[in-house]
């Protein structure tokens, strides 16, 4: 099997001329009876189409920003807010979550919590139901999207009979089939093998290629991110420390040891190898293998 | 506890599930008393159901599993909790008590030991584990790494020959994850036999004397980390991927023919021994 | 988690019989009936014809062994309203009939007969009810339902509560396996707390999850379509109108006819009698132990 493909980590998407399609300002959030702010002040925006990782320490902030998003926090979660979410012109925090859904679709980490009902093709059709599309074209989109999504034919399953990794595809094509703005992933590769993992971050590359889905996943492999992301956030106790390509971020080996973050194995090595003066350290497989060739 | 064999003994053991899914078809394997032996495999390879096999939740249709000496058809789990000390993935499934000493005191009471020693084993896994601080604390007011801790106390307070994790680190950021490898070489250093199921690669390359590779239920790579790690071909038959550092050490035309790196300190030594000797060359 | 949900839809059985392709409605609409039919008499020969019906219907549409199963799972509750009514019934019309004693216990005719006829009840109520729901899916139960105005809020809750079943079964065994891993052996009080905790608290959180995706996913716009569709044709309402006459017409004749109160009595010999209560005492110390030790093994 070979290296995880990926796009040169290098080229990140150019801002989109459309605009940011989730623009998040001064997004300060702390929960009741907390000491401290879980989100002390985000500001960021992201375009349409850009996959974006969102990493940090346990307790950084990352699942408290992501259910933000939709406004999960502070409507159904009870917290303290200020600043702004703005999701395709909607107030995201003000918003009724409800009425978020066609425009934010968010996947927790856990598949299984998230299923409820008894056939695959209901489950999927939910989120349809709930925003009254035509029955005509509801059955449609639920047929192409698990299509799309590789569980065709298991319109009459019941999910629950589903593999682990059938059951987050088939919690990943619940959010996809409303064509939301911006998808949510939270840890999609908690428990998954390489071969699982390579294949989810197959899916939301083409989901952000061919929909122009902004796309936020809360991970841990920096090694993947490193490959196929676009851009990296990084979060440290509530504050944003770091944004930019995958290159910029993560070849900061510094300030990444500061926020807890592990950065990619072979930016490890480059970095404690010496980078060169004025030049940046590999992030990707390919990258290293190209600069140990030229450092000699 | 001097070598008089390995301390677990697989032979031709086979496992189908109820409903016909084969998950374990044949496997054979020794484990030496104080080896930590990592298994890889992708989802579904058949991993957590060895996992099971190993302390007599499952008995196996055919072949024998024998933990110290024990063939696990002949004892009750709980007879065999002695030896063996199993680690759920998820702490949620064996966390229950009011407090963190209650937690950690559940194990040794059910194997009947009286009170003082009860409370011996507990404190010696306070102080391994660290916990002194959160003894009087409900485990579920603890954040998720600390919770995991107290689930692998309770079962390290039982004081087994052998530890099996399935997946301790599913979920973790990285110093989470680093700590339970320090835990594990702690307890190598003890003379424990650790057992490690995990997708983390690197974890299995920081801790394991020996790695299992698992795929549709069967054994299809075992030795030494450097030497599975190696063979790009059967891992990927498996549908896994050594740690990327072990990758890059491979690719590189510079060490081409030498042995498999296990982590990052190890490959930067060797190339900046290289470079400095001017060995190394575009 | 995987491979809960093959039970997951309680009670059906998937099947191609004629029943299986019948509407959800008709079906609903019989069994409701065959309920209050049943209720409305106490005729022990009526209810028996009942039963037997309903088990003819069952095994027509192949879902025989569902019914039987079902017979089976409530046999336990059946052999003790037999143990109990024998023994000490609840009320005579005049004095109780004593009809044989076992020792310090006197099984007694009223009551035997009463717990006869309430273990019919329970019978034909069993494999009609077998009949009409394993033959037909839930989701197409509730989609008709939701036609003839029931709330989409119930009919929700009603499916997360079958979902919620095999899901907490599983959670069960689970856990049962984790604490066996410590040391824990199962039978006993002490083994409640560290079994139902962590299966309890689980699904606090797993619920928390699912309120949170279904509240994301849109769930409570009060402008709904449905996926689900089950189509009513003109031989579908005029089965359900033929349920509901049928169902009328039974009922009259169950007050006036036979015995809408509990009018006759069985008379047993003696022997029968003692033999019925014995073998209902054995059905339910079998039934409950090998029960047990099937939730033990997980």
């Amino acid at each position: 099997m070979a290296v995880i493909p990926g796009r040169d980590a290098g080229q990140a998407r150019t801002g989109d001329p459309t605009g940011p399609v989730l623009v998040v300002r001064d997004l300060r959030v702390r929960y009741p009876s907390a000491q401290t702010d879980a989100l002390a002040g985000i500001s960021f925006d992201l375009h349409p189409g850009e996959l974006v990782g969102l990493v940090g320490l346990n307790g950084a902030g990352k699942s408290t920003l992501s259910r933000c998003l939709n406004g999960i926090v502070p409507q159904l979660v009870p917290a303290d807010v200020a600043g702004s979410v703005t999701v395709d012109g909607a107030d995201a925090l003000r918003t009724p979550v409800r009425r978020m859904a066609a425009k934010v679709g968010i996947v927790f980490d856990e598949p299984g919590a998230q299923l409820s009902q008894g056939t695959v093709g209901e489950e999927v059709a939910l989120g349809l139901e709930s925003m009254a599309v035509p029955y005509a074209e509801m059955v449609a989109r639920v047929d192409d999207i698990l299509v799309r999504i590789g569980l065709d034919g298991m319109q009459d399953r019941p999910p629950l009979s589903l593999s682990g990794g059938e059951q987050q595809r088939l919690a990943l094509a619940c959010a996809l089939v409303v064509r939301p703005a911006v998808l949510v992933l939270d840890e999609p590769t908690c428990g998954l093998d390489a071969r699982s993992r390579a294949t989810v971050f197959d899916l939301l590359a083409e989901v952000a290629a061919r929909d122009g889905t902004a796309i936020v996943v809360v991970e841990h492999d920096v090694e993947l991110l490193a490959e196929r992301a676009d851009r990296i956030l990084v979060l440290h106790e509530g504050r944003l420390v770091a944004v930019g390509s995958p290159a910029e971020v993560f070849g900061d080996v510094s300030a990444m040891r500061g926020a807890g973050v592990r950065v990619p194995d072979v930016t490890a090595v480059a970095a404690a190898l010496g980078g060169r003066a004025g030049g940046s350290l590999p992030v990707t497989f390919d990258d290293a293998i190209r600069w140990l060739a030229e450092a000699g | 506890m001097t070598g008089a064999g390995p301390v677990l003994v697989l032979r031709e053991v086979r496992y189908r599930y109820p409903r016909g899914v084969v998950a374990v078809d044949g496997i054979t394997l020794d484990v030496v008393a104080g080896d930590v032996v990592g298994i890889a495999g992708a989802n579904g390879a058949g991993k957590s159901t060895l996992a099971r096999l190993l302390n007599g939740l499952l008995r196996p249709l055919a072949g024998t599993v024998t933990v110290g000496g024990l063939d696990t058809r002949r004892h009750e789990v709980h007879e065999l909790a002695r030896t063996v000390g199993l680690v759920f993935q998820d702490p949620r499934a064996q966390l229950f008590a009011r407090t963190v000493v209650e937690e950690l005191s559940f194990g040794p009471r059910n194997l009947g030991l009286p009170d003082p020693e009860v409370r011996e084993r507990v404190a010696r896994v306070v102080a391994r584990l660290r916990l002194e601080d959160v003894l009087a604390v409900s485990p579920f007011e603890l954040p998720a790494p600390r919770r995991r801790l107290v689930a692998l106390a309770s079962v390290l307070a039982m004081e087994p020959r052998v530890l099996v994790l399935d997946e301790p680190t599913t979920g973790q950021d990285h110093h989470a994850t680093a700590a339970v490898a320090g835990i594990v070489r702690d307890l190598r250093a003890d003379g424990m036999t650790v057992v490690c199921i995990s997708h983390d690669m690197r974890l299995l390359a920081a801790v394991s004397d020996r790695i299992v590779v698992m795929a549709a239920g069967r054994i299809v790579a075992v030795g030494a980390p450097r030497t599975v790690f190696a063979d790009a071909g059967t891992l990927g038959a498996a549908g896994i991927l050594a740690p990327q550092v072990t990758r890059l050490g491979l690719a590189l035309p510079q060490r081409h023919g030498r042995p498999a790196v296990l982590g990052v300190e190890e490959l930067v030594g060797e190339l900046a021994a290289a470079r400095s000797s001017g060995e190394g060359s575009p | 988690m995987t491979g809960t949900g093959a039970d997951a839809l309680l009670a059906y059985v998937p099947g191609h019989s004629w029943l299986h392709r019948a509407s959800p409605l008709p079906k609903l609409a019989w069994l409701a009936g065959c309920v209050v039919v049943v209720l409305a008499t106490w005729d022990p020969v009526v209810l028996a014809v009942i039963a037997i019906l309903g088990f003819i219907l069952a095994a027509s549409a192949r879902v025989g062994r569902a019914a039987t199963r079902t017979v089976i799972a409530l046999a336990p509750v059946a052999a003790s309203l037999i143990v109990l009514q024998a023994l000490a019934p609840v009320a005579c019309r005049t004095a109780c009939t004593p009809v044989a004693s076992l020792g310090p216990l006197t099984v007694y005719q009223e009551g035997l007969s009463h717990a006869l006829a309430l273990v019919a009840r329970l019978l034909a109520m069993e494999t009609v009810g077998v009949a009409m729901l394993a033959t037909t899916h839930p989701s197409d139960l509730f989609a008709v339902l939701r036609r003839v105005r029931l709330p989409y809020e119930v009919s929700l809750m009603a499916m997360l509560s079958l979902q919620l079943i095999p899901q907490l079964h599983h959670e069960l065994r689970v856990v049962l396996q984790a604490q066996r891993s410590r040391g824990l052996r199962t039978t006993g009080i002490g083994a409640l707390v560290p079994t139902l905790v962590p299966v309890v608290s689980g699904s606090f959180d797993r619920l928390s999850t699912l309120v949170l995706s279904l509240e994301a996913r849109g769930l409570g716009a009060k402008a709904r379509t449905s996926y689900r569709r089950v189509d009513l044709r003109t031989v579908d309402l005029v089965a359900t109108a033929a349920a509901i006459l049928a169902t009328v017409a039974g009922t009259v004749m169950a007050i006036t006819r036979w015995g809408g109160d509990q009018a006759a009595t069985i008379v047993l010999p003696p022997a029968v009698a003692v033999g019925i209560v014995v073998a209902s005492v054995m059905v339910f110390v079998v039934v409950m132990v090998s029960g047990l030790r099937a939730l033990a093994r997980g």
